[in-house]
């Protein structure tokens, strides 16, 4: 039967003030619900209603998913589906007993408190609510998780909460039946009224392929909760402000920050190199005693390809670089890490010269990784520095020697390798007088600002910047206050001027 | 307006709003980035009447960076330099973290004011003091308050007898002391340097013989 005949029929029978009456109780229970539940309600048109229903669980509940054969899961009518959970187990074990596939249908446990969708068409004949009930056409679930023969369960008991409110009698009072469907669907309810969950709350749902339908859920269950997540407000204790959800990250540990405010913040410390910053900004976020690091899907989330590799890039370098082995490739364009080849050979004779050999999975360069060399085999010994000999001779000598040298060697070649040995004699000064090395992984620091207790970045030894002595991590001003010690009392490095000692730090000359 | 600049002026604008913590960040002149921070000192504390001014320079990568402070106002305490004004605290290094803020920071700094930690000394020289004798240190942490950190009046000029006496005080040394070395015709600066760098205080005093500050006055 179609709306149209239906309304033809409807039409005949009840006066004019009658349909006008009921067009208006529609018109205003369609207009509350709407306003209620903007998002169920689909669309209406010409006496059509379709209401989409998700299912909203107050919290997260354990549901089981009980295999059952294909027939008894696409049945309309018969007693043969269990209403109770509990015998759903028994059906379940039934069912393993007469198939031999036991591993692949066992029961599958989820815990979710969002469930896809239940559809709804409904008819409104022109006599509804006061002399005619509202129809249900269809009833479905979205991606078929309740058998059919449940939903027939569920129509049933629909009707007859109509027949409950008083739908039957002439005084009208059905009106609201469509609110009172969308709670008891929407709140879970009904899962307990045709019998999907016990008393004790437990929730079993039959299907013939748990396997297919539980990512089916579970997709269903994340895509709502990012919903939530998006249409929510948080504060970015970053930016200070108020950002809504969607413009927002919701961390592993429970933290949310703004996406632009982290743009910012791990761009910043991968294009620095801070590896270890790129993490929770959240003060004492820690997991398992150390700074919380974002994860993979975290940074994706965040930032562009090429900043995703760099960090990926950085955070295999730190790992490699923890390892004493490792040395940087020489070719100056590609300085990878490499460490040693972790094979048999090198634990039975560490002493024979393969020891030495490096290959560059970057670069592919074969080398000595005493001499940074070019792999000279393991016998042959590290070639003299033929090249800096040459260049201490010529900076010794005279005037005259000099043009022997430079017609030895041609006058350019001396010059570019003298020129590279002042440029190279020029950094390792400036090193020396301007930085310290970390007594733990050799990583040169250089101190801006503040006391003499370091603590390195890459490797947490704590050292002193004065004399590059590795010092307690409990106690480490002990260091500066033991007398007759050559630290003792210079925690600050602090040149009394005379004049006016109180001075502004150097970094305000720079505003 | 870019996203450092946003979040200063909203922490300023906060700060502002905010009278029950009492803490004020102001601009030192037309830079938003180039502060200056005052807290009161803590009540039952030797810093109690004082207002503490901290130099505050927000670096170009805030709130990324940790903001970079110091003290103005002089402080005789365990955990600041005595001689620089500055502040060796986590947070303002390693353990930065951008959800702290400037008023956060600053109150962090008030709180290190009540609770002198001298097994984490920044300053040798004081925490030396803080351990020797509790009292005394207090007392020349309440004068320096006093005399740097109080209200304008006590900032005044003083007579030359008056500033001679500021000097010991401020040294955290006993007057007798330094007379008893001065009559022995060495510089009074250079006593006051001396007994100050050997913790010529309270009871340790008796563990320095005259012998060794004159070896040291000589040196």
């Amino acid at each position: 039967m179609t709306a149209t005949s239906l309304q033809d029929i409807s039409s005949s029978s009840y006066s004019d003030d009658d349909l006008e009456c009921c067009r208006e109780l529609q018109a205003e229970e369609w207009e509350v619900l709407q306003s209620i539940h903007p998002t169920i309600c689909t669309s209406k048109s010409n006496g059509t209603v379709r209401l989409e229903v998700p299912v909203e669980l107050d919290t997260e509940r354990q549901i089981e998913i009980v295999p059952i054969p294909h027939e008894l899961y696409n049945t309309t009518s018969g007693p043969a589906i269990p209403l109770q959970p509990v015998l759903l187990d028994s059906t379940a074990a039934e069912y393993k007993r007469t198939c031999n596939s036991a591993s692949t249908i066992s029961p599958i446990s989820v815990s979710l408190s969002n469930l896809p969708p239940l559809l709804l068409d409904i008819i409104l004949s022109p006599s509804y609510p006061t002399h005619s009930p509202a129809e249900l056409t269809a009833i479905r679930a979205v991606s078929g998780w309740v058998p059919p023969r449940m939903m027939e369960e569920m129509r049933r008991q629909m009707m007859e909460m109509w027949a409950d409110m008083g739908g039957d009698a002439v005084s009208g009072g059905g009106t609201g039946i469509l609110y009172t469907w969308v709670e008891w669907i929407r709140n879970g309810e009904f899962l307990t009224s045709i019998g999907l969950a016990g008393q004790d709350g437990r929730i079993g749902i039959p299907h013939p392929s748990p396997a297919l339908l539980v990512p089916l859920l579970r997709a269903h269950a994340t895509g709502q909760q990012y919903k939530t997540f998006a249409q929510m407000s948080y504060p970015c204790g970053i930016c200070l402000t108020s950002r809504k959800g969607v413009y927002c990250l919701h961390l592993g540990c429970g933290h949310v920050f703004c996406k632009a405010c982290l743009v910012e913040m791990w761009g910043l410390h991968i294009r620095e190199g801070e590896v270890s910053r790129v993490g929770c900004p959240e003060v004492g976020c820690e997991s398992g005693g150390e700074f919380r690091e974002a994860t993979e899907d975290e940074v994706r989330a965040v930032l562009s390809e090429e900043e995703v590799k760099r960090w990926q890039w950085l955070r295999r370098k730190r790992d490699l670089e923890r390892d004493p082995t490792t040395v940087h490739c020489p070719m100056e364009y590609c300085q990878e890490p490499v460490p040693r080849e972790k094979t048999a050979s090198t634990t039975e004779d560490d002493e024979s010269g393969w020891a030495r050999l490096r290959e560059c999975h970057s670069c592919g360069y074969s080398f000595c990784s005493f001499c940074k060399r070019t792999w000279h085999g393991p016998h042959t010994p590290c070639p003299l520095p033929v090249t800096s000999k040459i260049v201490l001779a010529y900076l010794a000598a005279s005037e005259h020697e000099r043009i022997t040298l430079e017609r030895r060697y041609s006058r350019t070649s001396v010059q570019r390798l003298v020129r590279q040995h002042q440029e190279e004699e020029k950094n390792r000064k400036w090193l020396e007088s301007s930085t310290t090395e970390c007594p733990g992984c050799a990583l040169r620091v250089e101190k801006s600002m503040g006391c003499n207790h370091m603590t390195c970045l890459r490797c947490r030894t704590h050292f002193c910047y004065r004399c590059g002595h590795k010092i307690s991590a409990t106690n480490p001003y002990q260091h500066f206050s033991t007398p007759g010690t050559s630290c003792f009392s210079k925690l600050f490095d602090f040149v009394p001027s005379g004049e006016d000692d109180w001075q502004p730090i150097e970094a305000f000359e720079l505003i | 307006m870019d996203a450092r600049l946003r979040r200063v002026n909203k922490e300023i604008a906060d700060c502002k709003n905010d009278k029950a913590s009492n803490i004020k960040i102001d601009l030192v002149d037309s830079s938003p980035f180039h502060l200056k921070g005052s807290f009161p000192g803590p009540k039952d504390t030797p810093y109690e009447g004082g207002v503490f001014e901290v130099d505050i320079v927000v670096p170009e990568s805030y709130p990324f960076q940790a903001v970079k402070m110091k003290f103005i106002t002089k402080v005789y305490h365990p955990n600041i330099s005595s001689a620089s004004g500055a502040i060796c605290l986590d947070i303002l290094k390693d353990a930065w973290s951008p959800v702290l803020t400037l008023k956060s920071t600053l109150i962090s700094l008030q709180s290190l004011l009540c609770s002198p930690e001298p097994n984490d000394p920044q300053d040798a020289e004081v925490a030396k003091h803080y351990m020797t004798s509790k009292k005394s240190f207090e007392e020349t942490a309440r004068y320096w308050t006093h005399i740097y950190a109080g209200g304008l009046g006590s900032k005044g000029k003083v007579d030359t007898k008056e500033a001679a006496k500021d000097e010991i005080a401020i040294a955290g040394l006993e007057q007798t002391h330094v007379t008893q070395f001065e009559g022995l015709g060495f510089e009074r600066s250079k006593v006051i340097d001396v007994l100050r760098r050997m913790n010529y205080r309270g009871s340790n005093a008796a563990n320095i013989s005259d012998e060794r500050i004159i070896d040291e006055l000589l040196k």
